[in-house]
């Protein structure tokens, strides 16, 4: 009867919990602690090791997490990859990234001695199933040597075409396997999350052959973002937006993602996946997600992605003969960004001269439901474009009637901002009188600003998720169906790029917002983007 | 922004006065206007600018400091000067010589720095030195509410011995959101003058935040933590013994304080519900006994027993539970170092849990900052307070 706990088991709790059952939930002692829960000891499996997000992002995440005490003590880093290293050699080229990228500098040499005592090195190639066989048996050396526990995470900061042979090779091995006795597995995977959703839904079915969905975390980190996490707080933690968040006061929603940055270095990677598919798909509509869903019963994880796949299925599809209309892609060509002349993106390292890639898309979004039917959701994001910004603009609809004279321009309407970087707050616009004898009326700011009403710093969004996936909570992470319904949105676009002519690209100037069409998406409407 | 930054600042402005009414008087001028922040003065030459800086006061929280003497009232700013960011203004009260003449003499500083939103705002902070003495030293509360910035929260360090008892206190806790204190470090075994605290401060409707329960948190967690395990779980219900070593220090044991042992048994009881049947009392052999029923009535012996050790007077050196059920007995035994706690669970006899925790002792500064940002919202500290009080008895 493996696997099956009887009453009489469960009552006297001699059988394991239900793999995925919070423990500790009922501890009363549990109630009003700062830390939830430090996580069960553990052993973090990367695979990537030696790549640039394990060095910029991942491996400083959890060296912060060590260092704020996040970490239990009985931990191990196993860093997987193909190429040769020898312990103390990634151990040195871990500790030379943390000078470059950690958050919080200089660097504890005590702490981080401490930490990197506890990394090794794994080598092998990502197809050979004896790599998978020896680090199933270095994975239960390092359980009976460190009480490691049988629990282990597998962060995959890999290409995404590495996706499935790591899957395949951890399933292989058995590693997948949560034990009765205790020993959860759990596997962490970046973006993207497939190429269109006939590759999305792939990816998932050969997820879904080895680990439970319970088991797996798809990570987008602009969700473990302070801000973005705040939306919640904002809508859901206040009463008085809540009436108004409503087609009848809402105009219409911004979504901007705008980087000033160009490809960096990574041209061959953005040549298979440009804006569409590297923000468009992800962040924007994860963005729109959130402040589009009804509230959720629970913060439980299944309550809340339940609700925001209800707003990717509500998203109206755009025909692929209509994509035209309501998308604008766009290429950055040569120009000033920031006092500094920059390079066409055709000219970046690793592009093709006569390249197709989207740096730069808007696209025009409407929501088929009560609350949204008829309010448009305006969304850009695009490179090297004159600033860095990230933010969502909630544009209320104009008073009725205006009562008061104004002096030049009309006052513009209400306006709720949430800014997501840099310089984290919320802004609220409202008109108010101008000092003086007469009544002129001016917009004015309310505006709330992260760093100067809090006393601490915000965690790295990534420190905020891996802390996430080891205790064991998906509350901000992407499940398969909503990975799915955010491609059926986007695939039309794809589609109609593939099967339409040749694009005039490049079509505007780096250093500038994008090309006219842009522009005319919200213009021939009566409206325009805001300047940031 | 932190105050080690904000010292480095860009702006600055400073000012003295001799009464209440000017120090609000020269800092609300400052902000009124546009014009009058020209008087804030740039440090750098090259940003000397005749057109006035744009420079805004962060809106935090207010901080009044009472401190026993200037080196402390020094100490506490070099504390601040720690913190990630800052309140929006700190009065730090230097009350001297209570039988000689009323005086009142402030110095007034105000320092900004560039934001990093990129549009050349300053953000400023505002320190107000503040020293106070004959009659005005016992009348501090007709001083820090007329200094202290509206709609913003006021927080009240007091960075002495507290006598709770003193009308000015009670007054001055009426006029503030939290009063910060730290029980270790009150006078005897502490448990009278917290007691006093805790009513007084229940009577002004005020929040406490003590210093000696957030250092106890390292020891909360890995306790909390090894009741998750569901070997151990079902014994918090059945709990029969609480008993906490402390450090006895080098003075008698009588003398030492503590306040640090006893808010171990008050999270413990207010969790679970339990009621103190008998306060705490002095052993007759050492120590301190109590004894508390939990929620199905049954005893809980409770016992602080001091231990020699090199540790301070007052500090924690373990803290046991024992618990019986269905014939098998359980014992947690934790224990702490300077940068981490230890915990074993053991059923008749054998261990059937072990955990390391990394958890460093609070310092000063993390106290503090803990105190500003997350007092407010503790949920645990009014229960545990009114455990304690009704085991101090």
């Amino acid at each position: 009867m493996e696997g099956h706990a009887t009453i009489r088991d469960l009552r006297l709790g001699r059988k394991t919990r239900k793999p995925g059952a919070k423990r500790g939930a009922k501890n009363p002692l549990r109630a009003g602690l700062r830390i939830e829960r430090v996580p069960d000891p553990h052993v973090v499996v990367l695979f990537g090791a030696t790549g640039d997000l394990a060095h910029r992002k991942v491996v400083p995440a959890l060296f912060h997490l060590w260092v704020g005490n996040l970490l239990p003590e009985r931990f191990a880093l196993v860093c997987f990859g193909r190429r040769p290293f020898s312990d103390q050699e990634i151990r040195s080229a871990l500790r030379a990234s943390l000078d470059k990228h950690a958050r919080i500098t200089p660097v504890d040499e005590e702490r981080w001695a401490a930490f990197a005592s506890r990394i090794t090195y794994h080598q092998g190639g990502f197809d050979e199933p004896e790599a998978y066989a020896s680090l199933s048996k270095r994975l239960d050396a390092i359980d009976a040597e460190s009480g490691t526990g049988g629990n282990r995470l597998y962060y995959l900061a890999t290409p995404a075409s590495s996706f499935p042979e790591i899957v395949r090779g951890l399933g292989a091995a058995g590693l997948d396997h949560e034990k009765a006795e205790g020993g959860w597995r759990r596997i962490v995977i970046e973006k993207p999350f497939g190429r269109d959703l006939e590759t999305a839904v792939k990816l998932n079915r050969e997820v879904g052959k080895v680990f439970r969905e319970s088991q797996v975390y798809r990570i987008d980190h602009y969700l473990g973002k302070e801000t973005v996490r705040n939306i919640l707080i904002f809508r859901f933690g206040n009463l008085i937006f809540e009436p108004i968040w409503h087609r009848r006061y809402i105009d219409h929603v911004q979504i901007t993602v705008a980087e000033s940055i160009g490809v960096e270095g990574r041209g061959a990677f953005y040549e298979e996946t440009g804006a569409l598919r590297d923000i468009l798909q992800n962040h924007l509509l994860q963005l729109l997600t959130l402040v589009a869903m009804e509230p959720p019963a629970n913060l439980e994880a299944e309550a809340l992605r339940d609700e925001k796949v209800k707003v990717l299925r509500a998203i109206r599809p755009i025909p692929v003969e209509k994509v035209d209309e309501s998308v604008v892609r766009g290429q950055y060509g040569p120009g000033w960004v920031g006092a500094t002349e920059t390079p066409g993106y055709r000219s970046e390292p690793s592009v093709d001269p006569a390249s197709e890639t989207e740096t730069f898309v808007a696209a025009r979004l409407e929501i088929d439901d009560w609350r949204w039917a008829g309010v448009p959701f305006y969304l850009r994001a695009g490179k090297r474009l004159p600033k860095r910004a990230t933010e969502i603009a909630i544009q209320f609809k104009d008073v009725p009637q205006r009562l008061f004279p104004t002096i030049g321009e009309e006052p513009e309407p209400n306006l709720l901002v949430i800014r997501i970087q840099p310089d984290e707050g919320i802004l609220m616009r409202f008109a108010a009188k101008v000092p003086g004898l007469g009544i002129d009326v001016r917009p004015v700011n309310m505006d709330f600003a992260y760093g100067s009403a809090f006393t601490v710093e915000s965690p790295d969004a990534y420190e905020t998720l891996i802390l996430d996936a080891l205790l064991g909570d998906a509350s901000l992470f992407t499940r398969a169906d909503e990975v799915e319904a955010a491609w059926r949105i986007v695939d039309p676009i794809i589609d109609a790029w593939i099967t339409g002519g040749e694009p005039d690209l490049p079509n505007y100037t780096s250093g500038t917002w994008g090309p006219e069409a842009a522009d005319e998406l919200l213009t021939r409407e009566g409206r325009r983007w805001r300047r940031l | 922004m932190s105050l080690n930054s904000i010292l480095a600042s860009s702006l600055r402005w400073s000012s003295r006065a001799t009464t209440v009414a000017e120090a609000d008087a020269l800092l609300a001028k400052l902000w009124a206007s546009s014009e009058a922040r020209r008087f804030l003065v740039s440090d750098s030459p090259t940003d000397a600018t005749a057109a006035a800086p744009i420079a805004v006061r962060t809106g935090v929280m207010n901080l009044a400091v009472v401190a026993n003497g200037e080196e402390r009232a020094a100490h506490a700013a070099s504390i601040l000067a720690t913190l990630p960011r800052n309140p929006s203004r700190t009065l730090f009260i230097v009350p001297r010589d209570p039988e000689g003449p009323a005086t009142f003499a402030a110095r007034l500083e105000v320092f900004c720095a560039v934001t990093p939103r990129g549009d050349g705002t300053s953000a400023c902070t505002e320190l107000l030195w503040i020293d106070v003495g004959g009659p005005a030293a016992h009348h501090l509360a007709s001083i820090v509410p007329p200094l202290s910035l509206h709609d913003l929260p006021t927080l009240l360090w007091w960075d002495a011995p507290i006598n709770a008892s003193e009308s000015d206190v009670r007054q001055l806790l009426r006029g503030v959101d939290r009063v910060i204190i730290d029980g270790a470090t009150q006078p005897s075994d502490g448990l009278a003058t917290v007691r006093a605290l805790f009513a007084a401060a229940e009577g002004a409707g005020v929040a406490v935040t003590d210093f000696a329960l957030l250092r106890q948190g390292r020891w909360r967690d890995a306790i909390a933590t090894m009741f998750d395990e569901e070997s151990a779980a079902p014994f918090l219900a059945a709990i029969t013994t609480i008993s906490i070593d402390y450090s006895a220090g080098k003075g008698s044991s009588a003398s030492v304080n503590v306040v640090r042992p006893a808010y171990h048994v008050a999270w413990l009881a207010s969790r679970l519900n339990a009621t103190v049947q008998t306060p705490l009392q002095v052993d007759e052999g050492d120590g301190w006994r109590a004894e508390l029923r939990d929620a199905s009535r049954h005893a809980i012996a409770v016992e602080l027993r001091p231990v020699d050790s090199v540790l301070g007077a007052g500090t924690t050196i373990a803290v046991r539970i024992a618990a019986d059920r269905r014939g098998d007995h359980f014992d947690l035994e934790v224990r702490a170092d300077s940068t981490s706690t230890r915990a074993i669970a053991k059923v008749n006899g054998a261990v059937v849990h072990e955990r390391t925790f990394q958890a460093p002792r609070w310092t000063e500064a993390a106290l503090l900052s803990e105190s500003l940002e997350f007092g407010e919202i503790d949920p645990l500290s009014p229960a545990i307070i009114r455990t304690m009080s009704a085991l101090i008895g």
